[in-house]
């Protein structure tokens, strides 16, 4: 089909030349090319990677974008499990999150602000972590968009400190397009997800986010709200060092 | 406060700015005594490196008197007389933790270019574009200094503030040349460009035990300065075919170690210097080799190249077929200074090295746009213009 197209396309556009035709010509070439090296990158986006596939599979989920990213931080697995499960240090550490609402024994509401002044939020349940190896977050029951958080937590190799591995997926609603939406979305969460395990790790490593101002305008300030005091008593989560702005 | 900022290529500007503050606990604040410009700002202010901003405050290599300190700095007290070195280190990573302070993986706040171009982040460094940072420069009276404790020493009875303000940045990256060099008893070394770092690697060399070394510029100034302060033989590459002189030099060998202290705006008289030019103005690639390609093509088979000089991007016409077919060493590196400064300032207080000579323009911060114009023009014999913020 492509080598058909292409060849009409480049027959045509070199039978028209001039502004209309040359366009033709290079559409015409890439499908051709397309044909000659059978991969097609739009057809590869579309497509689901086998680790989704089995996400998928585990889940009972028709669809899934997954975003995966790992780093080493150079701190005792215990010390990082602490301060990472509790979502008020990690909130205090993604520049849109304003605050975080416990509202539930293991259930947490995160409020941001979005694009045009727009406030988005996002209600996320703990599983039971599995002590200083794994951390997970479902999106709560009733949320519109499925979310699956997980941070895996394993030694580093040669006492370098503590690797931190964590898998964010979603589940898409609209079939391939919305697959298609959720992967040109992704682009941009899976940095702000490095940016935010880069964040931890300065945080752990050095008691700091460093930062380029001369002076201090703009100070972020996230707002952790604290449960009602039967539902905090409840709590299993330790209290790690509270962060600048933080009031965990 | 004044501060010296750049505002575009081949533009720079005394301006009053907000002073700095305290911003973390590590932080410390250090009034500015003297700044130096240095070769590596010539990229910033021809507009070679990317992410610079109008107004943003340059100059990295510095000394000053601590005025104030974060809460946790437990090194240094207000009135302490201090170096800094402003490749900056966390001093807590596992590359900090291993003295590749300029490895550091927390001293960055902008990551996002040097992660896309390099594979992994570059540290931060002060007063070097927002790709290394963003930080406010030294060329200013007063600078916020982030993880002081790591990165600020303090200068030792007996050493001037004229030889302390080097030991920030030129003496560090030359000798951090000549250690990465790897230099052996008896070794010839071969160093080109004979800048304030330059000079600095040559009499680095000596002091690590080569037996000669070899300095390669086109400036007689600057040969004669390596021949009568630093004791190397000087080659004119404007008048000498550089790699037959020093085949000759070395009985046909060539140089054990040789040593790019020029980088990414090298000069040369061969047909590859106007080729990388060329591509260079049209912005088709960042970097100009040929320092890179002679010393390559130069060193003896199994020896080492150490890159200090300035590459910021890619590289045309890179000679790895001489780096596999010799069996040559490259190294390379931003120097982690916080690895020397002690054993520099004892070799100063010793009389083993005294880089006081490199400062040839002090002058007020005022002044600092005509001295950045003599530095780059290599005017009155300028090797290093010195601001003293009033």
């Amino acid at each position: 089909m492509s080598l058909l197209a292409g060849t009409l396309l480049i027959a045509n556009g070199l039978r028209q030349g001039g502004f209309r035709g040359w366009p033709q010509v290079l559409l015409g070439a890439c499908a051709a090319w397309r044909a000659y090296s059978g991969s097609c990158r739009v057809k590869q986006a579309l497509t689901h990677s086998p680790f989704e596939r089995a996400f998928e599979q585990d889940r009972g989920w028709d669809s899934s974008k997954v975003i995966s990213r790992s780093i080493t931080i150079g701190k005792p697995r215990e010390e990082v499990f602490a301060f990472c499960r509790n979502p008020a240090n990690l909130g205090a550490l993604v520049p849109w999150v304003d605050t975080i609402e416990q509202t539930g024994e293991r259930t947490y509401r995160w409020v941001a602000h979005g694009p045009r002044d727009k406030t988005l939020h996002c209600d996320l349940e703990q599983s039971e972590p599995k002590e200083g190896r794994k951390l997970h977050w479902l999106a709560a029951p009733g949320t519109r968009f499925k979310h699956d958080i997980q941070m895996h937590f394993s030694d580093a190799p040669t006492g370098r400190g503590t690797q931190i591995k964590i898998i964010v997926a979603c589940q898409p609603s609209f079939g391939a397009a919305g697959y298609a939406l959720a992967a040109a979305i992704s682009k941009f969460s899976d940095k702000a997800l490095l940016y935010l395990l880069r964040s931890v790790k300065q945080q752990l490593e050095t008691g700091e986010v460093i930062t380029n101002r001369i002076r201090p305008h703009g100070e972020k300030d996230l707002l952790f709200i604290h449960p009602p005091s039967s539902v905090a008593s409840a709590s299993t989560d330790p209290s790690p060092t509270p962060l600048n702005g933080g009031t965990a | 406060m004044r501060a010296l900022t750049w505002q575009g290529p081949n533009k720079l500007q005394v301006e009053t700015v907000d002073d700095p503050s305290i911003l973390s606990p590590r932080d410390a604040i250090v009034r500015v005594t003297l700044s130096s410009v240095c070769g590596s700002d010539l990229h910033l202010l021809g507009g070679y490196v990317p992410t610079m901003r109008a107004g943003d405050i340059i100059g990295h290599e510095f000394m000053g008197e601590v005025v104030e300190t974060g809460s946790a700095i437990t090194q240094f007290k207000k009135g302490d007389r201090v170096v800094t070195v402003s490749i900056l280190g966390c001093g807590e990573c596992e590359h900090c933790q291993r003295a590749d302070f300029s490895c550091c993986d927390n001293s960055n706040p902008n990551p996002y270019a040097t992660d896309i171009a390099y594979g992994q982040p570059a540290c931060g460094i002060i007063g070097y574009s927002h790709a290394f940072g963003g930080f406010a420069g030294s060329h200013a009276t007063y600078i916020r200094v982030p993880f002081a404790d790591t990165n600020l020493f303090t200068v030792p009875e007996g050493v001037s503030d004229e030889q302390a303000v080097f030991v920030s940045d030129a003496v560090p990256t030359g000798f951090f040349a000549a250690d990465n060099a790897s230099i052996q008893p008896g070794d010839t070394v071969a160093v080109w460009g004979c800048g304030g770092v330059g000079l600095m690697a040559i009499s680095s060399a000596y002091l690590l035990g080569a037996e000669r070394v070899i300095a390669i510029d086109r400036f007689p100034d600057r040969l004669r300065l390596a021949e009568e302060k630093a004791g190397a033989i000087a080659l004119n590459y404007e008048a000498t075919d550089v790699h037959a002189a020093l085949l000759e030099l070395t009985g046909g060998r060539g140089p054990d170690r040789c040593i790019d202290c020029v980088g990414m705006e090298a000069h040369g008289t061969e047909v590859d210097y106007y080729y990388d030019k060329t591509k260079q103005m049209m912005r088709l690639h960042t970097e100009r080799g040929t320092v890179l390609r002679q010393s390559i093509r130069a060193c003896r088979k199994g020896g080492t190249v150490s890159v200090v000089g300035v590459y910021g991007g890619v590289l045309d016409k890179f000679p790895m077929g001489a780096i596999v077919n010799k069996s040559l060493t490259l190294r390379s590196g931003q120097q982690p200074g916080q690895r020397y400064v002690t054993r520099l300032f004892d070799y100063i207080r010793n009389g083993q090295l005294d880089p006081s000579y490199l400062l040839t323009h002090p002058m007020g911060l005022e002044q600092s746009v005509e001295g950045y114009a003599m530095f780059k023009d290599k005017r009155e014999n300028c090797l290093r213009a010195v601001f003293r913020p009033e």
